[in-house]
């Protein structure tokens, strides 16, 4: 889905169930000429993303990495954000409610990243996971709920919004899957 | 001492950096580049999820630096991180000590 407002800026709503492949699409977009200006903090749907067309020259410097956390204090947020700032990294993501975070630098080294360990990336899709399997089981045990309403009051509504949380659960189910294998890939 | 599990790189110089004082965050980053004159350069993301874990595992803690004109939240280490970091150290240690005997063939000491 691609909507282009004007010439400036450009909207695509997406959804990615592996790092590598959106930090490669952020990427891909930047060599377009579209660099990230914000995103929104939807962990559980499509994630809408803005770009801005990029006035700069040197865009090849520029490498997108993305980090996955979630913060339940707004100063936990801020030390995040600081720490990544002093490193010369610029955050894309803009509050605490954000658990996808977003980086970007300009670097000559195509080799800088926000980790610098392999455990790194393994705590990265834990996280993840959890995440992902906390959702999950919230919307199935919704579908549950809707069936039992369905059965009891034989409200056509209910057994509507049953299914659809069950769907839910099953992509979240499918996005879990897709992130153990990022794991197990890992060494 | 408590039997650890073998700390990662990172946790052992992140420990390490907050041995000698409280640090904040990006302190402990320059502080591991500066002392090791860049051999180990910390990412930041590995640094915060370090950081995370390791004051779950209490082996660290915060303390409010109030002479700081800023509020950065900073780092020290505890008693248990103290040990778990000397365990650390002494098991490297005898690691390095056995492996000089099969790498550099039996030292001149005349033990053997």
């Amino acid at each position: 889905m691609e909507k282009v407002k004007n010439n400036a800026i450009k909207k695509v709503t997406k959804r990615f169930s592996d790092f590598s492949k959106e930090e490669e699409w952020l990427q891909s977009m930047l060599s377009e000429g579209w660099i990230l200006k914000s995103y929104d903090s939807e962990d559980v749907d499509d994630c809408q993303y803005i770009f801005e067309h990029a006035q700069s020259e040197n865009l090849q410097n520029i490498f997108y990495k993305i980090d996955f956390q979630n913060f339940n204090k707004k100063e936990e947020f801020e030390e995040y954000k600081e720490i990544f700032q002093d490193s010369g990294w610029t955050i894309l993501s803009k509050s605490k409610w954000y658990s996808k975070h977003i980086f970007y630098r300009t670097s000559t080294n195509a080799q800088v990243d926000i980790f610098s360990d392999q455990e790194s990336y393994r705590e990265r899709e834990k996280r993840k996971m959890t995440s992902l399997l906390l959702y999950t089981g919230l919307a199935f045990i919704g579908f549950i709920i809707f069936i039992f309403l369905w059965i009891i009051f034989e409200y056509a509504y209910f057994g509507v919004s049953g299914l659809f949380l069950l769907y839910v659960s099953i992509k979240y189910s499918i996005d879990y899957f897709s992130h153990r294998k990022a794991l197990k890939s890992i060494f | 001492m408590i039997p650890v599990n073998p700390l990662s790189e990172s946790t052992y110089l992140i420990l390490l950096a907050l041995y000698q004082g409280p640090l904040h965050g990006y302190g402990i980053i320059k502080e591991i580049e500066n002392t090791s004159e860049g051999t180990y350069i910390i990412a930041p993301g590995t640094l915060y999820g370090v950081l995370k874990n390791l004051e779950k595992q209490e082996l660290i803690e915060t303390v409010a630096l109030e002479k700081e004109k800023r509020k950065k939240k900073t780092y020290c280490i505890t008693v248990k991180g103290k040990g778990v970091l000397h365990s650390e150290y002494e098991r490297y240690i005898r690691m390095i000590n056995y492996s000089k005997i099969i790498i550099q063939g039996r030292d001149g000491k005349g033990e053997k």
